[in-house]
């Protein structure tokens, strides 16, 4: 009785950990059936991935591994620093995770089974240690394949290795614990915490035929800054402050960096707002460029804000007028793309934030050599993103 | 002119074809009962009629604005309640049909609106945000988004589901006055038999991607007219009749 054993073995492992796994397990083995029914598109993937493995390869091969040996030596010498940004890391990685899936257990179709509080918190903790385990992995794999690409000896290899991988265990624990203290909290506190009411009501913001969809945007952008979505990157903020700085110079740097978190969290909020209100929209006499202007709005303040705060900061750093303008503009078209792109991909948001990294990057490359047409091409990227965003209407 | 008119819709989810050619005519002033087992295909006709899924075949015409050829014109003119699961946590129910009256092109909530919240006792919630809404509240928010403006085709989704007893009533009553008055059509997907019954001037039954049945007004008094039988008897017989798969 296969069937009567599977349910056994399912109230067996309840027992012990959530359903959840259960069904992890049986997702995937679903997705291999599936694979293996359509196998002629499995192995014209898998062909494909073996060709961009080769060609990753071949292109690894090049890189100068005893250049970025001595760098990792460099680095070695300073285990604080390395323990810390991997603290930084593995706080965010696990907080993330072990949240997103908590929620889902609480709150999702799993939220009134009946499994117990036990076996949900083993059920967290094992999650938690296979994300340590799996990134501990990553690591160790990135520095051994540096190893062998190095010609020299590489006496800088055990101590990073075991620096990197206490600090992520450490940041991992930390982010773990901190998710715990989260599910302590009273839900009033939470609610509290999480409030989306802005500080000062900006009614020039709004549009004048699409009103609150700008406030919706920004309220999103509040509710995840104060949630703390954006924590680590403070982290990583901290790591890049040079001791002894002056104050004038520090104060500039905080303010670029914070600009740029905020810029980031506002962007990212306004976009995913603009994809939920597409669905919400979705039955009304609404043309696309009225859309575009009202969705428009707030990015473009945020912009301004954090060209304002950005460049100040590159000014208080000694930064040459030039440069500051230059910042302004960089943060703009990448802004301007990453917003036309989710324009386009509307239906599709995953696509556009991959597209977004991809176009931006290559951007950035060209920028690296010809720094004269990357703005050009910037403006006529995002020009083309619209104009079929606008033929999607 | 019809308020709706669909010939030879068909839409499929990969290969399973879950529209099959669907022909349907309302006149203004019809309320309209859309009725079948679950999986019939109720949902993905009203989303394609709404101009939301994209059918791969025929035409659908929203008082005269063809969806496919003048979707903004086509959309003025239609009003499609939304899902409570999209609306928007962080504004409130007032923003929200704000903004809705906006880009319908409204300055303001029209009278209306408010007064159907009021009879929807849904005023109380206008200023609060979404996420304190119950099920029935955000139900209630939902059909008040579709009804904005009174638009000449109204269609809604299982509207009754979360609602309590008074302001199903009270919904029941309005979109009755909506068609009798306004000469708005519409048209309402629903399994609750017993509740459309006494209020629609028509009902259509889709089965198999196909309207299979059409009971006009007439077939309908002399289902309610004769004691013995109801709508509910009657489209048992029927899917008995066509072939209904029971899935239970």
């Amino acid at each position: 009785m296969p069937q009567r054993s599977s349910v056994a073995t399912l109230a067996q492992m309840n027992t012990y950990f959530h359903p959840r796994l259960q069904e992890s397990r049986r997702v995937a083995a679903n997705r291999l059936r599936r694979l293996l029914r359509l196998w002629p598109q499995t192995l014209f993937h898998l062909a494909a991935t073996v060709a961009l493995l080769a060609l990753l390869g071949a292109g690894i091969a090049r890189i100068d591994g005893d250049r970025i040996g001595l760098v990792l030596r460099l680095l070695a010498a300073q285990p604080l620093v390395v323990a810390i940004a991997f603290a930084a890391f593995g706080f965010a990685m696990c907080r993330s995770a072990t949240l997103a899936l908590r929620t889902e257990l609480k709150l999702g179709w799993w939220g009134a089974a009946p499994v117990p509080e036990a076996a949900t918190r083993r059920s967290l903790h094992l999650n938690a240690i296979a994300l340590t385990l799996f990134g501990n992995l990553v690591i160790l794999l990135v520095l051994a394949g540096i190893v062998l690409l190095s010609r020299r000896s590489t006496p800088w290899f055990a101590p990073l290795l075991l620096t990197a991988s206490l600090g992520f265990w450490l940041g991992s624990g930390a982010g773990y614990l901190a998710v715990r203290r989260l599910a302590a909290l009273r839900r009033s506190r939470i609610t509290q915490l999480h409030s989306s009411a802005a500080l000062l009501p900006l009614p020039a913001l709004d549009h004048a035929q699409l009103r609150h969809l700008p406030d919706w945007q920004r309220r999103e952008t509040v509710r995840r800054w104060r949630s703390g979505g954006r924590n680590w990157q403070f982290l990583a903020l901290g790591l890049l402050v040079p001791m002894g700085m002056p104050l004038l110079p520090l104060a500039g740097l905080l303010l670029l960096g914070v600009a740029l978190i905020w810029y980031g969290l506002a962007l990212r909020a306004s976009e995913d707002t603009l994809v939920h209100a597409t669905r919400l929209l979705a039955a009304l006499p609404l043309s696309f460029q009225r859309f575009a202007a009202g969705t428009l709005r707030y990015p473009l303040f945020a912009w301004i804000c954090a060209s304002t705060l950005g460049a100040t900061g590159l000014l208080l750093q000694s930064a040459r007028p030039i440069v500051a303008a230059l910042f302004i503009l960089a943060i703009g078209l990448g802004g301007l793309i990453s917003l036309c792109l989710s324009w386009r991909y509307r239906h599709r948001p995953h696509l556009a934030r991959v597209r977004a990294s991809a176009e931006v990057s290559l951007l950035l490359l060209l920028a690296y050599q010809l720094p004269m047409l990357a703005p050009l091409l910037a403006l006529a990227m995002a020009a083309r993103h619209y104009l079929a965003a606008r033929s999607l209407a | 002119m019809s308020a709706l008119e669909i010939a030879g819709l068909v839409h499929a989810y990969g290969p399973q074809r879950v529209l099959d050619g669907v022909d349907l005519v309302l006149q203004p002033g019809e309320f309209t009962a859309l009725i079948g087992p679950n999986g019939s295909g109720k949902t993905t006709l009203l989303r394609c009629l709404a101009g939301i899924l994209q059918p791969q075949q025929g035409r659908v015409a929203i008082a005269g604005a063809e969806m496919g050829l003048n979707a903004l014109t086509a959309k003025q003119r239609l009003g499609f309640a939304v899902d409570p699961t999209l609306l928007p946590m962080l504004l409130t129910g007032r923003q929200c049909l704000e903004l809705f009256a906006g880009a319908r092109g409204l300055g303001q909530i029209p009278a209306a609106t408010l007064d159907l919240a009021e009879a929807l006792a849904f005023s109380r919630w206008l200023d609060q945000e979404v996420q304190a809404y119950s099920l029935g509240t955000r139900q209630k928010l939902g059909i008040l988004l579709g009804l904005i403006g009174e638009p000449p085709l109204i269609v809604l989704d299982e509207p009754m589901n979360g609602l309590d007893p008074l302001s199903a009533f009270a919904l029941k009553q309005h979109l009755v006055r909506l068609t009798r008055e306004q000469g708005c059509a519409v048209l309402l997907a629903t399994h609750a038999l017993e509740v459309a019954e006494r209020f629609i001037s028509r009902c259509v039954l889709l089965l198999g991607g196909k309207l299979v049945r059409d009971w006009d007004s007439a077939a309908l008094a002399a289902i309610r007219r004769d004691p013995g039988t109801s709508l509910e008897q009657v489209m048992v017989e029927a899917l008995q009749r066509f072939g209904a798969p029971r899935t239970d």
